[in-house]
This record gives C-alpha cells, sequence and structure tokens, in this order.
C-alpha cells in the first residue's frame, strides 16, 4: 500500500514539474496570478 | 463464471489501452469495442441486481462489489465514451488521446465497483493523471494550465484522502468501507474531504466550472459526465452500506444543488452554465443515495450530449448568440437535451426527477424543488436562443459543419435517454407528470420576467487557484465539526 502510494505520489510529482517547466517559457516568474489571468 | 468475466472486463481498457499505442491505425475501432464491452456488462448488471463479490489478496484486501448500482454507473460511463470516441471520429486526435481516453474509462469503471479505500484511492489517482493528459492533449499555455489547476487540486484531495484512510487503517485494521463505521472523526472528515472536492461537491468543488469549462468539449463531456462521478460514487456508497452517513450524505446533496444552481442562473458562458449545473445536478445525485444511480444515468447522458452540442456553436456567450441565430438542427438538441434535465415527460429526466423526489426526506424537499426550479430557469437561456433554418447562414456562424460523426455520438445520447425510461415507467402518472410542468412553466416564466434582464456577474474571487486549497481547509473544519455533531 505504502510502496503504491509512493510511486503514484512521485508520477504525479513529475507529470507536474513537466507542465510547469512548459509554463515557465512564457511566464518565468510562474506566479499563479499572472498565469491565470494570462490564460483565463 | 461471473468473477472471471469482471476480472477480464476490469483489465480490458488498461491492457487496451496501451496496445492501442502499438497499433495506431486501430485506435479509434478499439476504444469503440472497449466501451461496447463495458456497455453490454453494465447492462447485464442493471437487469441482474444480484451483487458480485470479490475478495482479491485477502489479509490486506482488495475488495470489490458489482450490484445495480455499479450496474448504471458503468453504463453511463460506457455510453459517454463511446459517444466521445464517435464525435472525435473525424477530427484526426493522435492514439494518444484514444490511450488516455480509455485507460480513463478503465479506471473511472474500477472506482465503480470498488468496495475498499486504497483501490478507490488507486483508481482516482489514476484518473487524475488520465484527465491531466486529455485536458493538456493541445498543448496550449491555457491548456496546460488549466490542467496543472486540476491535478494539484485533485493530487491534494488525494492527501487528505489517503490520510483518513491511513487513520482508519490503524483504528479497525481494515481498509473495507465498512471499517468507517468505528473510525475516528478527523478520519471520517478527511476521507470525505477528499471525495468532496475530487467529486466537485460544494464549496469544494469551485475548481469544477474553470477546469470544465475551459478544456476542449469532447473532454468537458467525458470530465462532466462521468469522472466527477467517480467522487460521488463512493458517498452514495457509504450511505447505502452504512446508515449513519445517510444524513451527512444527504445534507451536501441539498448544499450543492442549491449552491451549484445558484451560480448557474446568473452565469452567461454556455460552458460555465453547463459546468456549475454539473455541481447542482450532482446534489440531486447524493440527496437521494438510493437511487442515485439511475439519476446519474440520466445526468451523464445529458451533460455530455449538451458539452458535445455546445461546442459546435459559434460562440460560448450567451448574449452574442442570442444576436445570432444558431442552426435549428443543433437547436433541437439543445431543447431535447434542456427539456430532459428539467425534468419534462417522456425523456428519462423526468423519471429520473420523480424517482429522487419519491426518495427525499421531509427536511430536503424544500431545498430540492428550488433547486429544479433554478435547474428550469438556467436551462430556459437555451431554449429560448433564436434559431432559423436557411443552410447559407449556417455555413457562416458554425465554426465547423457538424458531421456524421457527431450526429451518431448525439443519436446515441438521447437515443439512450429515451430508452432509459424503461427503468421506471411507473413515473407515468398524472400526479406526476404535473408537478415538472408547473416547474418549467415558473422557471420559465421566472427567466423571462427576470433573469434574461438581469446582469449580475457573481465574483470568480473563490475559483482562483489559491483560494481552491484554501477553502478545502475550510471545508475540512466544516466536516469535522458536523462528524462530531
Amino acid at each position: 500500500v505504502i510502496l503504491t502510494a509512493i510511486v503514484i505520489g512521485f508520477s504525479i510529482q513529475a507529470l507536474m514539474l513537466v507542465g510547469v517547466m512548459k509554463l515557465s517559457r512564457d511566464n518565468p516568474t510562474l506566479e499563479c496570478s499572472e498565469i491565470e489571468r494570462n490564460n483565463t | 463464471m461471473m468473477t472471471i468475466a469482471t476480472l477480464t472486463w476490469i483489465a480490458l481498457p488498461l491492457l487496451v489501452g496501451f496496445s492501442i499505442y502499438l497499433l495506431p491505425k486501430l485506435a479509434r475501432i478499439l476504444a469503440l469495442v472497449v466501451s461496447i464491452v463495458s456497455l453490454a456488462y453494465g447492462l447485464w448488471h442493471v437487469f441482474n441486481p444480484a451483487p458480485v463479490v470479490l475478495n482479491l489478496i485477502d489479509s490486506f484486501g482488495v475488495s470489490l462489489l458489482v450490484d445495480q448500482l455499479s450496474g448504471f454507473f458503468i453504463l453511463t460511463n460506457a455510453v459517454v465514451t463511446a459517444a466521445v470516441v464517435l464525435y472525435c471520429w473525424q477530427s484526426g486526435k493522435a492514439s494518444f488521446f484514444y490511450t488516455q481516453a480509455i485507460i480513463l474509462h478503465g479506471s473511472v469503471n474500477s472506482v465503480f465497483i470498488c468496495a475498499d479505500l486504497i483501490s478507490v484511492y488507486v483508481a482516482l489517482e489514476v484518473i487524475g493523471i488520465a484527465a491531466f493528459l486529455l485536458i493538456a492533449y493541445p498543448r496550449t499555455d491555457r491548456a496546460i494550465w488549466v490542467g496543472l489547476r486540476y491535478l494539484f487540486v485533485s493530487n491534494t484531495a488525494m492527501l487528505f484522502y489517503l490520510l483518513g484512510a491511513a487513520l482508519v487503517y490503524q483504528a479497525n485494521h481494515s481498509f473495507a468501507f465498512t471499517a468507517l463505521i468505528g473510525a475516528p472523526p478527523e478520519a471520517i472528515a478527511l476521507i470525505f474531504l477528499g471525495l468532496l472536492s475530487k467529486g466537485g461537491i460544494f464549496v469544494s468543488g469551485l475548481w469544477l466550472p474553470p477546469t470544465h469549462g475551459e478544456s476542449e468539449s469532447p473532454v468537458s463531456a467525458l470530465l462532466s459526465g462521468v469522472v466527477v462521478k467517480t467522487g460521488v460514487f463512493p458517498l452514495v456508497r457509504f450511505a447505502l452500506i452504512m446508515p449513519d452517513f445517510d444524513p451527512l450524505v444527504r445534507f451536501f446533496g441539498v448544499a450543492t444543488a442549491l449552491f451549484g444552481v445558484g451560480f448557474a442562473v446568473f452565469e452567461k458562458d454556455t460552458k460555465r452554465i453547463l459546468a456549475f449545473h454539473t455541481v447542482s445536478q450532482l446534489g440531486f445525485i447524493l440527496a437521494a443515495p438510493a437511487v442515485g444511480g439511475f439519476y446519474a444515468l440520466t445526468h451523464g447522458l445529458v451533460k455530455s450530449a449538451l458539452f458535445l452540442t455546445v461546442g459546435k456553436l459559434p460562440s460560448r456567450d450567451i448574449k452574442t448568440l442570442s444576436k445570432h441565430p444558431i442552426p435549428t438542427t443543433l437547436w433541437i438538441v439543445l431543447a431535447i437535451a434542456s427539456f430532459s434535465i428539467s425534468g419534462f415527460p417522456l425523456l428519462s429526466g423526468f423519471g429520473a426527477k420523480v424517482l429522487t423526489t419519491k426518495n427525499l426526506l421531509p427536511w430536503q424537499v424544500i431545498g430540492m424543488n428550488i433547486a429544479a426550479l433554478g435547474t428550469a430557469i438556467s436551462f430556459a437561456k437555451f431554449i429560448f436562443l433564436p434559431h432559423e433554418r436557411s443552410q447559407e447562414k449556417v455555413e457562416s456562424t458554425t465554426k465547423s459543419t457538424p458531421d456524421m460523426g457527431f450526429w451518431l455520438a448525439i443519436g446515441m445520447l438521447l437515443g439512450g435517454l429515451v430508452l432509459a425510461n424503461i427503468f421506471y415507467y411507473e413515473a407515468y402518472t398524472l400526479k406526476n407528470t404535473i408537478k415538472p410542468l408547473t416547474t418549467i412553466a415558473l422557471g420559465w416564466l421566472a427567466y423571462l420576467l427576470l433573469f434574461q434582464k438581469l446582469s449580475i456577474k457573481l465574483p470568480r474571487v473563490a475559483e482562483q487557484f489559491d483560494h481552491l486549497i484554501g477553502a478545502m481547509s475550510l471545508v475540512l473544519t466544516f466536516l469535522f465539526w458536523m462528524v462530531l455533531t
């Protein structure tokens, strides 16, 4: 059970990292409010 | 026999999902086949209510339970997935899209048959990942941001859930749903918070409108039609097997029904109306847990039909739409779906509403009637859109003319809506028919006299990313207090 949770946790972290890296190209400071204003 | 069938069926989508990568040419066909298999399996369970119980790996216990309730949810999932695959048939989506859609389908199915906390956790996390990849499929910054928001919120919610599950195990040495009975209140509050946030219910569900509103139409249809029901299903299950939780679940049902509809009435953006309306419909499912399955089926069909149709409209803003007539064919689809969801006879939304109303407790009735009225008001916006037949104009106003796949998908969803009447044909009595008709009439009156002219813009502060997580902890405190009393 613990192992499953760890595996899932890490894979989600990895996914988020990829997403954040893509976003950081246009928003280098990664401020939530900035990104939100640009994208909604 | 049934055991093997169940296990094959649950493993099939995951297996096929990955082999779609190897056989990109067959992607669409394989995806369709998987959903048809689920359709058959779901139907079988709807008509054979005898529950199937499975216990795998005894000590930690992966336990599965398939009964009529699961049957209805599986049926919803199958029809919606099939419709989305048909809708995307000619859109030239890469096999990656179908892989994710089928893995999502499989994991949603597994939530509907799980009977222990950890299996539900694993399935919900897989859903989170697959849904994120689907939302982020267009790879634009906007899609990625919407996806990241979703992933972050759902991951945080699931962390709370996991904490709760660990506390339950500490108290009772079991992960089964029934172990919740003797669990400490903080564990129950944490688990409920996880499921409420994942299911987009009440204040913790405010992440849902931006996510469902900004995604592509087929993805919104999947998310709104089935994915949010995975958060709701365990709650319904809790209420059914443990009467102690019944009042709590019913309370959240009424609260979210009113909450969602309150936003939907004032909203001017078509996709956001639908998203807020999903929040409120989930409340109807929770308000009467015993019959939630049927309601979930009708809502899933209607909501995905609406999302797919709205995606074909020239604009998302109701104001713009009311100036430029929309094609009559699309309007008919919108009208049929809106009628069903407001509970108009002949469509199964009517049966579902009647069945739910019958199963309400006295204290819920007023709240749910107001919510039903709000539904009629918010869908009057769609029904009273201007429409016209002339083809030349149609060509110029629609983004792309609806194709075969679209009509097949819509035909399937609306056909399902009419066919689903057979599950509860006893609803058709004079007394039952009058009430929804009055509700709809009142709703339209209220819309034409009042709401059409109103232009209140509700603030979106609470939907901001940072506030979502804050709202979650507030709800947690509230839940803890409710469980204690």
